[in-house]
C-alpha cells in the first residue's frame, strides 16, 4: 500500500492539524515543522478521509521514492566476521 | 561504508570486547526481544572490579533512526582503540588527549548499548519491511509499542495530562494500538524498555545518560511533559493535585499554560545546561553544525520517555544520585523528505557520526568535571 509524505492543514479552526491527522490514523511527524499544519505519513485512503473531513492535504512524495538507494546503503553479511573468526582462533 | 545491519552491531560489540578483555566487559541483557533476539552492551572501565560513576549510552530505540547504533559502535571502537594504544582521539576539529582518554577510562564506567530495539531495526532495514517503522515488533493483537513512551514516568498520560493538550495532538503519545507512539499495555511492558532499566539498576552509580535519536539537531534534557519552572516545587509530576493540568505549553499559546510548570531544581537545571552546552560545542567543532540545547517539552510534549524516567529516579528516591540525562537528536531535516532525513546517505552519516562521537566524548569529560566539582568543599 503506497504511503505519502503530506502536509495536513485543518479545515476546522477549532481542531488542530495534528488532531485531524491522528483521527484518520495518519502518522504525524512532529519533528518537521510546517506553517499552519503538520507533516504526516498517510495512505491514499487516509488522504481521502482527511479531505472528506475538510482538511487540506498537500501530497509531497511517495515514501517509496529513493527507497532502493537508501536500502542499498545498509550493510550485507557481516563485516566483522573475519575479526570474530580471528578472535575465536586465538 | 554502509549502515551497520543488526547482526553487524552485535558482532561489533563482540569484537570490541574480545579484543580488549582487560578493560571491557560484554554484558548480555536479561530480556530477549519479542523476536527472541539477545541484546548486548559493552562496559568500558580500566578496573572492571570496581564500580565508578557511570555513563550510560544507548540508541536504536526507534527502529527507523538508523544512524544511532553506528554512532555508538564508532564511539566504542574509537574509545577502546585509544585506551589500548595509550593515544588520544582525533576527529576533524575536535581532539581528546591521551591523558583525557585515560581520565575517562579510569574515572568512569562507560556502558554502551547501541541497539536497544533490534527487531524494529531489522524490519526497517529489510527489503520487504517498512523503512519508516518506529516501534518494536511486539506481535498482534497488541502490536508495536513505542519503546520511548513505555517507561514508568507519567505513563498513564490520560490521568496526568490536560485533556485539551491531548485532544489537540500536542503530546506525542497514544493509547491506541497501531499508532506510532503507542505507549504499550503497561509501563515497562516491553523487553526493550526493561533492558534499559536493568542497565541503570545494574549500575546504581549511573550519573550521565544519553539516548541517541534522530533527527532535528537537538540536545534535549528534562522535562518533557510541560514547561520547566524553578519557583513552585509543589508543581511536580508526583503531585496528584495537578493531574489533568499538565501539557499545556506556552509555545502553543494556551491561555492556561501557566497553570502548571514542571519543577526543576535550579542547580540541576544549571548542570543540565552546562553539560548540554559542552556537548553542543564539541558537536559544532567537527562540522559546524550547531545543535540546540533545550528541554524536551520544547520539541513537543511527551510521557514515558527514558530521559525523564532516569532523571525522576533521584526525585523519587533522593538516596539515588542524580542522573543527568539527554536525548540527542542527531542530523538535520533534509529537503528530500522524511525518509532521507531519517536515512541520510552514508557519506553524510559518516560526518554525523564524527560530530556526535565528539559530543559524547565531551559529555564524558564534562561528567568528570561535574563529579570533581561535587567533591569540592
Amino acid at each position: 500500500m503506497a504511503r505519502y509524505q503530506v502536509t495536513v492543514v485543518s479545515g476546522d479552526p477549532s481542531r488542530t492539524a495534528a488532531e485531524v491527522a491522528a483521527d484518520v490514523g495518519a502518522e504525524v511527524i512532529r519533528k518537521m515543522r510546517v506553517a499552519d499544519g503538520v507533516t504526516a505519513l498517510a495512505t491514499d485512503e487516509q488522504i481521502d478521509a482527511l479531505t472528506a473531513a475538510g482538511a487540506t492535504v498537500h501530497r509531497h512524495r511517495d515514501l517509496a521514492e529513493g527507497r532502493a538507494e537508501r536500502l542499498a546503503d545498509v550493510g550485507e553479511g557481516d563485516r566483522y566476521a573475519e575479526a570474530l573468526r580471528r578472535l575465536a582462533g586465538r | 561504508m554502509p549502515y551497520l545491519n543488526v547482526v553487524e552491531v552485535e558482532s561489533a560489540l563482540q569484537v570490541v570486547a574480545g579484543t580488549h578483555p582487560e578493560f571491557t566487559e560484554l554484558v548480555t541483557l536479561p530480556h530477549r526481544t519479542w523476536e527472541n533476539r539477545v541484546c548486548r552492551a559493552v562496559r568500558v572501565a580500566s578496573d572492571l572490579a570496581t564500580a565508578r560513576p557511570t555513563v550510560v549510552l544507548f540508541s536504536g530505540v526507534h527502529a527507523r533512526e538508523w544512524g544511532g547504533p553506528d554512532i555508538l559502535v564508532s564511539f566504542l571502537e574509537r574509545l577502546t582503540a585509544a585506551a589500548a594504544a595509550g593515544t588520544g582521539i582525533s576527529l576533524p576539529g575536535y581532539t581528546v588527549s591521551a591523558a583525557d582518554v585515560e581520565r575517562i577510562t579510569t574515572g568512569l564506567d562507560v556502558v554502551v548499548f547501541p541497539q536497544a530495539n533490534p527487531d524494529g531495526r531489522a524490519h526497517s532495514m529489510h527489503p520487504d519491511g517498512d523503512e519508516l517503522w518506529r516501534t518494536n515488533r511486539r506481535p498482534l493483537p497488541v502490536g508495536g509499542v513505542d519503546v520511548n513512551r513505555n517507561y514508568d514516568w507519567l505513563w498513564d498520560f490520560r490521568r496526568h495530562f490536560d485533556p485539551r493538550a491531548l485532544a489537540r495532538g500536542e503530546v506525542s503519545v497514544s493509547d491506541v494500538r497501531g499508532q506510532d507512539t503507542y505507549h504499550g499495555p503497561g509501563p515497562f511492558s516491553e523487553p526493550e524498555t526493561r533492558n534499559v532499566a536493568w542497565l541503570l539498576d545494574r549500575h546504581p552509580t549511573a550519573r550521565f545518560l544519553a539516548d541517541v535519536h534522530s533527527f532535528s539537531e537537538l540536545i534535549l534534557h528534562p522535562w518533557g511533559d510541560d514547561d520547566n519552572q524553578s519557583t513552585e516545587p509543589a508543581q511536580n509530576f508526583r503531585n496528584p493535585a495537578f493531574d489533568r493540568r499538565r501539557g499545556l505549553l506556552a509555545q502553543n499559546g494556551h491561555p492556561d499554560a501557566r497553570r502548571y510548570g514542571e519543577y526543576l531544581d535550579p542547580t540541576h537545571r544549571r548542570h543540565l545546561v552546562e553539560i548540554g552546552e559542552r556537548v553542543r560545542d564539541a558537536v559544532a567543532s567537527v562540522n559546524g553544525r550547531r545543535y540546540t540545547v533545550q528541554q524536551g517539552a520544547q520539541l513537543y510534549g511527551t510521557s514515558g520517555t527514558s530521559d525523564d524516567w532516569a532523571f525522576a529516579r533521584h526525585v523519587l528516591d533522593p538516596a539515588r544520585p542524580v542522573v543527568y540525562p539527554y536525548t540527542i537528536e542527531f542530523g538535520r531535516e533534509r529537503p528530500e523528505g522524511v525518509a532521507a532525513s531519517f536515512h541520510p546517505p552514508y557519506a553524510e552519516m559518516a560526518r554525523i557520526i564524527d560530530e556526535v562521537v565528539a559530543g559524547l566524548l565531551e559529555m564524558s569529560l564534562a561528567g568528570l568535571d561535574r563529579l570533581a566539582a561535587e567533591q569540592l568543599p
